[in-house]
């Protein structure tokens, strides 16, 4: 689904991610876990095809998102760590906004925008300015907009950063939907637990250079995720299980 | 003190690009080469100016006028151009909420702004006075005095005009905030301002109809700034008195300002800050095209932006108004009113020009890219192509020029008797000067985007692209009368033969900028 191979990106002179390389499969959670600045962010935003990259490839279902980014970019969803969102839109027309652009029936838009509403208990707030919602819901509105399209594969940064218990417990019910239905989901998180309980796959950058990947029960061991990352970061031996 | 100082420094570092300026191999550089080319030009441009202007006075023996006709018309600039961006440097800019919660007191956060926007208006004062005191000082007899207090008079020009300029803004900041829908409102009340300074402009240039120039120059200055008065020689009123008079008052009308506003600054920037109470209850969940999703969001953004209509609105506005003003007065009174013999012949050889002109002053779609700000990324991410995201901004310019093109030369036609070829060219040459300068607009932008910004004036008024495209609107503008002026080409066929070789321009930079990547 999602190949990342030996990809490196530069900011001007500065390396900031180092060969990398990750493979996500249909029916994969995967989560990617490192400390702020290890370069998370800059290779999801590549994934997604916001960043340019100077060495390596990635490519969605066998499609480069250099080559062909409209191609890739009809299959994912990506939902960033802050939604910023157009304030002058509503819910709803913002949630359209993005059907239209990955041109979604008006039927199926419908029996979506009011089954992911309902549960993200949205629907009523919907009708609302944007510029009025709270950071959780600004989140919320990401995650319906997301799943109006049925996406193949999830990309998400920071998912439940800014969310409710609720709304948490029903993104990770989501998660397992989609990839129960073939997808699959890639996404960076400080979480550790979550990480542990959630992704059936796990890799672990720090300072741009993978140094972990693979099953995340074999990346760990018998140690907590906690224990197993806290080990890692003191200690740069790669460690790929795959 | 030392408070407002931080303020400010972090406000120009942030405003002008320094860090970037000394970063080594930074992609930014060119840009700020290039925006520092274009306000260096512009800067030049205003100076020789005001040098001709200074020197006309004094051949018409009229010098001692020069210090109250240059404070006049910089303050009146300053006032004018202050009202466009006072409210984006004052209220509601996104690092408010921050500096609010800090340990500064709100006098301190008010001074530094306002210093802020005075260091910027201090430059547009400087570009009339500084040309202006030299050649006053080179053919006066003056004293030491009377110079030393002209050039200190120009560090306190911008205070008044600027702290009428920003009472304006917090009328429409306060004003608006009554209404559900405060945005329309608030351009509507600008759009009335403006037009009240244009008033009273054209009453003061009206005013002067007197047989002696010199009596006639000085009631056209004072009626333009009656403070201005203060800097002219009278027999009981010396000079010195007036121009010190004029400083203490400046000083006093700043520190009473800063002093009002600050008691209320949490509660104005807040009316500033808050977000329209619009709801819309008719939830269509009709599919439309990629492009016209694309064009109804961009369409919104632009409106649903106070500086972006002020600013890039006011050009179509313009030629609205002055359209209307043509529909309603006869030709013979346009005619004796500007001088002119022949005004069918003129204007029917020089409207295409003169809606040209209009269209220059209004390109959205040179900021149209970096409006999108830290939304980028939904575009970044959403499977569409560049070519179309650019066409729905190009769609956004071009329906904005339309209003005006559709309003201006319908009353162009029905007013002016007009043969074939005036006809042919009243109809094209807007089109094409509307079409090549938002296309030079949105590829300058897509070039040198700046998705960075904490008010959206920085991008409005203030970005590289917005400067250069209107620099290359001027000059586009100009070739033409300047070959019919000093080459004797014939008008029409000119502007016809400009227009259709900036199509052709327009339409190799379009091609160029959608292989760009967004």
């Amino acid at each position: 689904m999602l190949e990342i191979k030996n990809f490196s990106k530069f900011y001007g002179n500065k390396k900031v991610v180092e060969n990398l390389s990750i493979s996500v499969q249909p029916g994969d959670i995967y989560g990617f876990i490192g400390a702020n600045g290890a370069g998370k962010t800059t290779t999801i935003k590549a994934v997604v095809g916001i960043h340019d990259f100077e060495n390596g490839s990635i490519t969605i279902d066998g499609h480069s998102i250099k080559e062909e980014p409209v191609i890739c970019k009809k299959m994912m969803a990506y939902i960033p760590d802050n939604p910023d969102l157009y304030e002058h839109l509503t819910g709803f027309q913002y949630i359209n906004f993005i059907a239209d652009l990955f041109e979604v029936s008006t039927e199926i838009r419908r029996e979506r925008i009011q089954r992911y509403g309902d549960l993200f208990e949205m629907t009523k707030h919907l009708s609302g300015m944007i510029s009025s919602y709270s950071h959780g819901m600004k989140q919320r509105t990401a995650i319906i907009s997301a799943l109006v399209h049925s996406p193949k594969l999830l990309i998400l940064d920071e998912p439940f950063v800014g969310l409710d218990p609720k709304a948490t417990f029903l993104l990770k019910k989501i998660m397992h939907e989609c990839v129960s239905d073939g997808g699959a989901i890639f996404f960076s998180t400080h979480v550790l637990d979550v990480a542990e309980k959630l992704c059936n796959k796990i890799a672990i950058i720090k300072n741009g250079k993978l140094i972990a990947s693979g099953n995340t029960e074999e990346v760990k061991g018998n140690e907590s995720l906690e224990t197993f990352f806290m080990e890692v970061q003191d200690n740069e031996q790669n460690l790929d299980t795959n | 003190m030392s408070k407002i100082w931080i303020l400010i420094r972090v406000q120009l570092m942030n405003f002008f690009p320094i860090n970037e300026m000394k970063e080594p191999g930074n992609k930014k550089q060119s840009s700020i080469v290039i925006t520092s080319f274009g306000i260096i030009t512009l800067a030049i441009f205003f100076f020789v100016y005001n040098i001709i202007t200074a020197k006309t006075l004094v051949q018409v023996g009229q010098q001692e006028l020069i210090p109250a006709y240059m404070v006049s018309v910089s303050s009146f600039a300053i006032l004018f151009l202050t009202i466009f961006y006072s409210n984006g440097i004052l209220f509601g800019s996104r690092d408010m909420e921050n500096l609010l919660s800090l340990p500064v007191k709100s006098s301190d956060i008010i001074c530094s702004k306002f210093m802020f926007m005075y260091l910027l208006n201090f430059l547009i004062g400087l570009m009339f006075m500084l040309p202006g005191g030299i050649v006053w000082v080179l053919n006066g007899s003056l004293n030491v005095l009377q110079i030393i207090l002209y050039f200190t008079s120009m560090i306190f020009v911008p205070l008044i005009p600027m702290c009428i300029a920003a009472c304006m803004g917090i009328i429409i900041v306060v004003a608006s905030s009554f209404f559900k829908r405060k945005n329309v409102i608030a351009l509507i009340f600008s759009f009335a301002m403006i037009g009240i300074i244009g008033y009273i402009a054209v009453s003061a240039m009206k005013s002067g109809n007197e047989n002696s120039i010199g009596i006639m120059l000085s009631k056209q200055i004072t009626g333009l700034y009656p403070l201005s008065k203060l800097f002219m020689e009278y027999y009981n009123f010396p000079m010195h008195i007036g121009v010190g008079l004029f400083i203490v008052l400046s000083i006093v009308f700043f520190y009473i300002f800063a002093k009002m506003v600050s008691l209320k600054y949490g509660l104005l920037n807040t009316l500033a800050k808050t977000t329209t109470r619009y709801s819309d209850n008719k939830n269509s969940n009709s599919r439309t095209s990629v492009f016209f999703a694309l064009y109804k969001k961009e369409m919104g953004l632009f409106l649903n932006s106070y500086m972006a209509v002020l600013n890039a609105g006011f050009g179509v506005i313009c030629l609205c108004v002055f359209s209307i003003f043509f529909l309603f007065n006869s030709l013979q009174q346009i005619g004796e009113y500007s001088g002119i013999e022949n005004i069918n012949e003129y204007l029917s050889n020089f409207a295409p020009i003169c809606i040209a002109s209009m269209f220059v002053l209004s390109c959205p779609a040179a900021f149209s890219i970096s409006l999108e700000g830290k939304n980028v990324w939904i575009l970044q991410s959403s499977p569409i192509r560049v070519k179309t995201i650019l066409n729905s901004k190009i769609a956004v310019n071009l329906t904005l020029h339309l209003i005006g093109y559709i309003i201006s030369v319908f009353i162009v036609l029905v007013k002016l008797d007009m043969d074939i070829i005036q006809t042919v060219s009243l109809i094209i040459v807007p089109i094409c000067y509307s079409i090549f300068i938002t296309v030079i607009g949105i590829s300058l932008n897509k070039k040198f985007p700046n998705f960075e910004w904490e008010s959206e004036m920085m991008i409005v008024k203030q970005s590289m692209p917005v400067i250069v495209s209107s620099i290359i609107g001027m000059t586009v503008l100009v070739i033409p009368i300047l070959l019919h002026w000093f080459l004797h080409f014939p008008i029409v066929p000119t502007l016809l033969g400009v227009a259709l070789i900036l199509l052709v321009i327009a339409g190799g930079v379009y091609i160029k900028t959608c292989r760009l990547n967004f």
